[in-house]
Parts: structure tokens; C-alpha cells; sequence
């Protein structure tokens, strides 16, 4: 009879996906940073890259190992605020691996995402500050 | 009764393994961006030679008493301040030599760059040489315009 029960349980674990073994997780490293611009300054994009730098957000994504998933990315503008009223939007959210493909975590189950965005023109008449927002990542397993 | 025990215990050690796992996570991250405040100049002063006969000399306005320029930026931040090296003055169209005077050898104060106040504002003033008349040289208002360029370092 104990047999029977540890054979169910390991049959039973086994026919679970990889994704239940382990959960999927995102960890934060780095903010995505447009640095220092001048009212009057022309849209600025941060590219996602392909290394963590001064610039582009950074997350680090754990799971299971070899498993794919997909990112989701802010699809709407993201405002960006000095605290007094003031905004400035940041759209055109990429990363690498893209959103639009899959990522697929290696044989140690992580893979590093990085994110960039385009910051609008600036107004002349935009006020001087220093300005922040936050956006959300999200990642599921496929 | 054996049976009983054992199937809670198969519960008991399935359940936590089965509902570790998960299929998604979300996090933020922030996005940042220092907005400095735009370089800006108005003329407060134009740079005057005042008045001249034919034949004088070479005259110099210094820097601290020519054109001035008030400059508006951001607080603390230094720029370069680019001058011409000659412009030439004219009168009534300045056809011939007679009829144009070359300003050069500009000056500033401050000379090569400067730096705004904490409340972002900076003054410029602009000096220069105006060249010797000639014996014929044209009676009549000589005037031209000459652009000073402020860049922020």
C-alpha cells in the first residue's frame, strides 16, 4: 500500500509542467534612466541593449530551466512627474528579448530582460526638476 | 484505518509542491529623466563706438563697458561664449572701402566661459576694436549686427 502511494505521488509531480515546479520570478536591478536634457531637447530613446548600462532598466528572470515565456510592457504612456503638477511621457517600451517574441531561460533557469522607452520632445516651456515614474514589467510562462 | 493515515500524509506532502509554483510575476522599475532648464540670451546693450571724424585712429570699447547681454539658464551650469572674429560695419550700403569699418579683436567679460548664478541668470558683455578711418572714409551711421554664441559646457 506505501508503494502504491509514492508511486502516485511521483507520478503525480512528474505530469506537473516545469512551471509549477518552480515559480517564475522578476528581480529588479537597475531603472531605466534618460540622465540630464535641456527644455526644448528632441525626443531621446534608450535602446534595450544587450548589457546592463548607465540607461536601460534591468531585470534579472528566474524559473525553470530552458523554460519560455512571454514579457508584457506598458502599452500606454507612462508620466513622469516632478512632484509639483509637472509631467513628461515616456512610450515606445522595448526590451530585449522582445516583447513580441519569447524569452527562454537558460540551462541555469535565468535570463537578464532590458528595457528601454522614448521620452518626448521637451517644451521649451517645461518646467526644470527632476522627474520619475514608475512602469510595470510582467512575465509568464509559456 | 492504514490506508486513512497514509492518503493524509500523501495530502499533506503534495499540497505545498503543487501550489508553490507560479506562472507569472510583475515588478516595477522607475523611469527618470533631470530637465534643465534652456539657454537664453537678450541683448540689454548694443557695442557703441560713439562718434568719429575721418582719418582717426583705431579705438577700442573694453569689454566691462560695450554690449550686454543678459543670460537666463540653469542654475550653477557653466557655458562657452563664442565671438566673432570680425564683422564689418557699413554705411549706405557699403559699396566701397570708404563706405565699411572692420570691428575686430572682441572681448568678453567674463572672457571664454562663465557660469549661471544659483538663481540661473549670468551677464555677458562684449568689447572690440573698430579699425582706423580712412582719409575719405563716408560720413554717416555705420552699423552691423554680430552674433555671440553661448553654448552650455
Amino acid at each position: 500500500m506505501k508503494n502504491i502511494f509514492i508511486i502516485s505521488y511521483l507520478a503525480f509531480f512528474s505530469s506537473l509542467p516545469a512551471s509549477a515546479a518552480r515559480s517564475l520570478t522578476l528581480k529588479w536591478i537597475s531603472d531605466l534612466d534618460f540622465g540630464t536634457v535641456i527644455q526644448g531637447d528632441s525626443s531621446q530613446t534608450v535602446a534595450p541593449g544587450t548589457s546592463e548600462n548607465s540607461s536601460n532598466a534591468s531585470f534579472r528572470v528566474a524559473g525553470a530551466r530552458n523554460a519560455t515565456y512571454s514579457i508584457v510592457l506598458p502599452s500606454s504612456p507612462v508620466a513622469l512627474s516632478d512632484g509639483s503638477g509637472h509631467t513628461v511621457n515616456v512610450t515606445g517600451f522595448q526590451s530585449n528579448p522582445s516583447a513580441g517574441s519569447s524569452g527562454v531561460l537558460g540551462s541555469n533557469g535565468t535570463q537578464m530582460l532590458f528595457i528601454g522607452a522614448t521620452l518626448g520632445t521637451i517644451p521649451l516651456t517645461q518646467p526644470r526638476g527632476a522627474y520619475t515614474g514608475s512602469f510595470v514589467v510582467t512575465v509568464v510562462y509559456l | 484505518m492504514t490506508y486513512r493515515i497514509g492518503f493524509s500524509l500523501f495530502i499533506l506532502l503534495l499540497t505545498p509542491v503543487a501550489f508553490s509554483g507560479s506562472d507569472t510575476d510583475t515588478k516595477s522599475a522607475q523611469a527618470k529623466v533631470i530637465i534643465q532648464s534652456a539657454l537664453s540670451a537678450s541683448k540689454g546693450k548694443d557695442l557703441d563706438f560713439g562718434n568719429a571724424f575721418a582719418g582717426d585712429g583705431t579705438m577700442t570699447v573694453p569689454s566691462t563697458s560695450g554690449a550686454q547681454f543678459n543670460v537666463t539658464g540653469e542654475p550653477g551650469r557653466a557655458f562657452s561664449i563664442l565671438l566673432p572674429s570680425n564683422v564689418t560695419m557699413a554705411t549706405g550700403g557699403g559699396g566701397t572701402s570708404a563706405s565699411q569699418i572692420v570691428v575686430s579683436n572682441f572681448t568678453s567679460s567674463p572672457a571664454g566661459s562663465a557660469t549661471l548664478s544659483s538663481g540661473g541668470t549670468s551677464t555677458v558683455s562684449v568689447g572690440a576694436t573698430r579699425a582706423a578711418l580712412l582719409q575719405n572714409q563716408a560720413s554717416g551711421d555705420y552699423s552691423v549686427t554680430f552674433t555671440v554664441v553661448l553654448t552650455y559646457q
